[in-house]
């Protein structure tokens, strides 16, 4: 009799399959039963044997019950969602890895089954990160119930991240972050399933990361001493992250963008001395020498120092946007390459080849690498991850790469603000009208040099998969977004950020096709997106709207193309 | 003996006249002496006789210490000559009983001593003393350059100023996306930092009704974004008492007839084309205009424009008129019927409804009228008492016909381009090969979905000319700009990056002109320093403005120059 009940009651639900919460990322597998339970008063969790399992699990029931999450976006759903006032009591935890690392290929999968006559929901993971996940994702089906109760919608969900590496590279050179926005930053990723802080942490215009065995770059090459990352705040940043099962990959980005290393090792230097403009991609010029016993100590100290301080396996060796000028202006730079009959590429793609050979064998870290080098001719062991910012990734997964995936032209988030050298003259229009000559400030880029702005719509449109052909040896690992700071800082990260990172976010975890193999589009991912903005906002992450709360409101409403004339 | 040793000391201080702090926007006349003055423990701002000059004078003391300002912008190195102890800033104000208004002096001349003692502030108004109280902040440092220990010194000069523009403002649209009081007080404080002197709020539009009219509180019951999103008669006095003890100026705009359709919430049958798809009807989503020939429609027009205008004690008052699009209304029989009855054109039905608006907001509620340009860029005329905010056309077409202008051109004062498009379910993002085409112009080197883009960056508005065309032959002046914070992509979580450092780059031009005394043209490359550092300011004023560059720039001048100063 029981179990008759049981089956009729599912086959009314399974009428009603698209009731539903907005979730983002999506889940790869979706079962809404059509009805909603009441969270239990005394709502716990059972099975946790982790103890950052246990901190979410604890966050997460803080969350649900603060946020008591109404909808914004109206939903194009019109079915109906039966309220059962079936009692939730709470989450049953089956994790059979507790211990494992958070770091690259780590599993993140999960099933979280809500059942629509109450009692326990039941996650089963294979690792304690995976139960994270499925946090996230359970945390998005409570909304506000009647009175002062909540209620979980139920259903069946089957998920796993599309891409092992979903990232944002964070820029805390050209301008400083306090520690506090970087744990933001975390925590906004961590709701977006994103598992990959990639920490830009040095450059030419400040050197904030402390080190223990150099500690005097920092002390001369930061902009202040308070604009510093100590020992300590770097172990609270990785613990932060790990606890919310996110991987910190650390980049001292090397030979170039160094020139802040001037400050306190000036003889390990070229070409700081020269206005930046032949020199460097930007101001102010300055790389460190590739043939100075010298420098190639103090480069391998500092690699040693930060991998042994961080724990992920992968460590970023930088290398991108060498200036051969800037080598050629120093006569070690000449005599070596007239000895050895090279190239200053060449002299570049040795120090590389040297560079990630002592990565590799001596710090025993997977390197992780801009593509530059290679794009310019250099060939390098294929365990190395490379990172794409100009070339299609396909280029480098059919030589046998791994790739992240970072092209500018659609996850480079400082785009589209102009300029911000000085002394520029272009912004000025002598008649005040646009004129055809004046590409600069009518329709043009208006001074920035990868304009215009990348929308979300922009980036949600990357397929991750375009050109990776079966037989190539590399696989794209995923993507990141690149925050450069010289024109954002503490005061716009969330508005830059987000919600364009949750956009790939998606691509990174639900992927580009979900798993009938139909193409994500923004059309359907209009309304979860829209939410999601409305979401981030309400748990305190300063998202930018992406329009008026109008058309959240009134579906379709404010589509470029009139709905009802589309086929 | 004594006399003439303040005589040599003068003469020596003289000597080193580039001594200064970075003063924005700056003002018309400096004259540094060189030398500093620590300001007294007890030191004091008195003489205030207006109550907001009052407030003012103890929210700049408690502020000035507070900042306790260390530039971060580094500036060529400066002898300063040490002056004595700043007892005091005493103000002397001629009217203290001015109105804010249009036109009001805002003159005013501020000497700090080279030897200490007490520094003046006159002007005529108490609204000039709230600009010099502004500088005087601006003059104050922290000692010897270092936080620690909390002395403050005042570098020592005789300023003489006045605005170049009486009207200098920013438009903010509260109806696409909502902002909450405090952001809007905050914006006011950050607008008075930067002299400038009024809020264009544009109030309502058609996509939300957030302002409770008494008269018709069913509007905003009905069209508002929810209960919470509504400026209460209480939220509205706030806001209007706020602008007035800071010297800024609310001026209220119902936008009218177009960007109306939430009115269609609680009156649908004023409205024209409500229910229609937006494309063919509206600039932008929602359609719906108000019914130019509808009786209660007119009533509530009337009723609505007589309550905003004594609500808000300002002599200026916008009745919108942007954006009429015909064919919503051509839609309406009646319409159809009326244009055919009087041979008219329905831009001509729109010109005559404006008209009449335009008289009843002279002759019956005594007010000058602002109004976009539109109605008049498509043929209409109106009495030469109406202001006109171009954002389209030069604003030398308007001041020729004998209007006066306020200039908000979107090509510079748009805050809003640059970020994409916000219309749902456009495909023309996707790039099939995803990578540049020639053919692609939409996402490589184009708008990226932004009808108006670029981004307008500081540079770009800070290099607008307001005297460009405008003749003296020209019965009509300008009155100054406004920059356009339109919200469908804005709200509070970003507001202050969206608006500042940029609408600082305007209120220089607005108030310092874009010239010089001398005549000399203000540019880029003048202003820099001083501007780089205000960025720093107004971040340490709790304004969240925008980096306009890594800091590195601002600690090594001209290093980040786009060509080398050395080969100039």
């Amino acid at each position: 009799m029981k179990l008759l009940s049981l089956v009729a009651a599912c086959a009314l639900v399974s009428a009603s399959v698209e009731a539903k919460t907005f979730l983002f990322p999506i889940p790869q597998e979706v079962a809404w039963s059509g009805t909603t339970a009441i969270l239990s008063k005394n709502f716990s969790f059972q099975g946790i044997q982790n103890k950052n399992l246990q901190k979410a699990a604890d966050r997460y029931l803080d969350l649900i019950k603060k946020e008591r999450w109404v909808p914004v976006s109206v939903g194009t759903d019109n079915t109906t969602t039966t309220p059962t006032y079936n009692e939730l009591q709470g989450i049953n935890f089956q994790v059979s890895d507790n211990s494992a690392k958070v770091d690259l290929g780590v599993d993140e999968s999960y099933t979280l089954d809500v059942p629509e006559l109450g009692g326990f929901a039941n996650v089963r993971a294979a690792t304690w990160i995976g139960a994270l996940r499925s946090l996230e994702t359970f945390s998005q089906m409570v909304e506000a119930g009647e009175k002062e109760t909540l209620v979980a919608h139920t259903a069946k969900i089957n998920d796993a991240p599309t891409y092992v590496h979903r990232g944002i590279l964070l820029d805390t050179s050209r301008n400083y972050y306090p520690v506090k926005d970087i744990l933001r930053t975390l925590e906004a990723q961590s709701y977006n399933k994103m598992n990959v802080l990639h920490w830009h942490a040095t450059d030419s215009q400040s050197w904030p990361l402390e080190l223990k065995s150099l500690p005097e770059i920092s002390k001369k090459g930061a902009y202040s001493a308070k604009e510093v990352y100590t020992a300590e705040d770097v172990q609270t940043v990785i613990k932060f992250a790990e606890e919310r099962g996110i991987r910190i990959i650390i980049e001292i980005d090397m030979p170039a963008h160094t020139a802040s290393i001037v400050e306190s090792h000036p003889d390990a230097m070229i070409c700081t001395d020269v206005f930046w403009g032949p020199y460097a991609a930007e101001p102010p010029a300055g790389q460190l020498n590739p043939v100075s016993d010298y420098a190639h100590d103090i480069v391998k100290t500092i690699a040693k120092d930060v991998s042994e301080a961080f724990p992920d396996s992968v460590y970023h060796t930088g290398g991108d946007e060498i200036n051969t000028k800037c080598w050629d202006l120093n006569e070690d730079v000449q005599a070596y390459k007239a000895k050895n009959n090279m190239t200053t590429l060449e002299v570049w793609f040795e120090w590389t080849t040297n560079f990630l050979e002592y990565v590799k064998t001596d710090l025993k870290k997977r390197p992780m690498l801009w593509e530059d080098p290679i794009r310019d001719g250099g060939d390098y062991e294929k365990n190395t991850i490379v990172q794409t910012w100009l070339s299609p990734p396909s280029t480098y997964t059919a030589q046998g790469y791994d790739v992240v995936v970072s092209n500018f032209d659609y996850f480079y988030l400082d785009c589209g603000h102009g300029g911000w050298v000085g002394l520029d003259e272009r912004y000025h229009s002598p008649t005040q009208t646009e004129t055809p000559e004046d590409v600069h400030n009518y329709a043009g880029n208006a001074g920035s040099w990868c304009g215009p702005f990348k929308t979300w719509q922009r980036i949600y449109g990357y397929d991750m998969t375009k050109g990776i052909e079966k037989d190539h040896p590399g696989k794209v690992l995923g993507g990141e977004l690149a925050m450069w700071a010289e024109q954002t800082g503490p005061t716009v990260i969330d508005g830059r950020l987000w919600p364009r990172s949750a956009s790939a976010a998606e691509m990174y975890w639900s992927g580009s096709y979900d798993r009938a193999g139909e193409r994500r589009t923004v059309k359907q991912s209009s309304e979860r997106f829209y939410d999601w903005v409305y979401r981030l906002q309400a748990r305190g992450i300063n998202a930018e709207p992406v329009q008026p709360k109008y058309c959240a409101t009134h579906p379709n409403a404010c589509d470029l193309n009139d709905p009802s004339l589309e086929a | 003996m004594k006399f003439s040793i303040a005589a040599a000391a003068a003469a020596i201080l003289f000597a080193s006249v580039d001594a200064k702090t970075l003063l924005f926007p700056i003002p018309q006349s400096v004259s540094w002496t060189g030398s500093t003055n620590q300001l007294s423990n007890d030191f004091k701002i008195t003489g205030a006789k207006n109550v907001h000059v009052k407030d003012a004078a103890k929210r700049y003391n408690k502020l000035i210490h507070k900042e306790n300002w260390v530039q971060v912008q580094v500036t060529p190195k400066q002898t300063l000559k040490k002056g004595g102890y700043l007892s005091s800033l005493h103000i002397d104000v001629k009217n203290n009983n001015a109105k804010l208004d249009k036109g009001v002096d805002e003159s005013y001349v501020l000497e700090v001593p080279a030897k200490g003692g007490k520094a003046t502030l006159s002007a005529k108004t108490w609204v000039g003393a709230l600009r010099g109280l502004e500088t005087f902040s601006q003059l104050v440092q922290a000692k010897d350059g270092k936080k620690k220990g909390g002395k403050l010194v005042a570098h020592s000069a005789k300023i003489t100023d006045a605005p170049t523009f009486e009207h200098r403002g920013i438009l903010l649209d509260t109806s696409r996306n909502f902002y909450p009081v405090k952001d809007i007080l905050r914006t006011i404080d950050a607008q008075a930092f930067n002299k400038m002197n009024v809020l264009h709020w544009h109030a309502t539009d058609s996509q939300a009704w957030p302002f409770y009219f008494k008269s018709h509180p069913e509007l905003s019951e009905k069209g508002a974004y929810s209960e919470e999103e509504t400026y209460s008669s209480k939220d509205i006095k706030t806001i209007i008492k706020y602008g007035q003890s800071r010297g800024v100026r609310i001026i209220l705009e119902i936008d009218m007839p177009a960007h109306t359709a939430t009115i269609g919430e609680s009156h649908p049958d004023y409205m024209i084309c409500a229910d229609k798809f937006w494309a063919p009807f509206a600039a932008e989503p929602p359609a719906g205009q108000l019914n130019p020939l509808h009786k209660k429609a007119n009533k509530l027009v009337r009723d609505i424009v007589k309550e905003a205008t004594e609500t808000f004690p300002d002599s200026l008052y916008h009745t919108g008129g942007d954006e009429i699009n015909t064919a919503c209304w051509e839609l309406d029989a009646g319409i159809q019927k009326y244009t055919k009855q009087h041979n008219m054109t329905t831009k001509e039905v729109w010109f005559e409804w404006t008209t009449d608006l335009l008289k009843y907001v002279t002759k019956t509620l005594k007010k000058t009228p602002i109004i976009w340009e539109d109605p008049v860029r498509d043929g209409g005329r109106y009495p030469k008492n109406t202001v006109i905010q171009s954002w389209i056309d030069p604003p030398s077409t308007y001041t020729k016909m004998g209007h006066d202008v306020i200039v908000s051109n979107f090509d510079y004062f748009y805050l809003d381009c640059g970020h994409g498009g916000w219309v749902g379910n456009d495909n023309r993002y996707d790039s099939p090969n995803q990578t540049e085409s020639a053919t692609d112009v939409f996402n490589y080197g184009g708008g990226g979905g932004s009808w108006c883009a670029p981004f307008k960056t500081w540079q770009r508005i800070y290099s607008y000319d307001y005297t460009h065309g405008i003749d003296k032959s020209h019965k009509g002046k300008i009155l100054g700009g406004e920059l356009a914070m339109w919200s469908e992509q804005t709200g509070p979580t970003v507001i202050d990056p969206r608006l500042w450092p940029r609408s600082a780059a305007a209120a220089e031009t607005y108030w310092s002109g874009s010239y010089d005394k001398k005549g000399n043209r203000r540019t880029v490359k003048a202003v820099s320093e001083r501007f780089y550092d205000w960025v720093y300011r107004m971040q340490a004023r709790g304004i969240n403005a925008e980096p306009v560059q890594p800091k590195y720039c601002a600690t090594h001048p001209n290093a980040c120059d786009l060509n080398d100063p050395s080969a100039a």
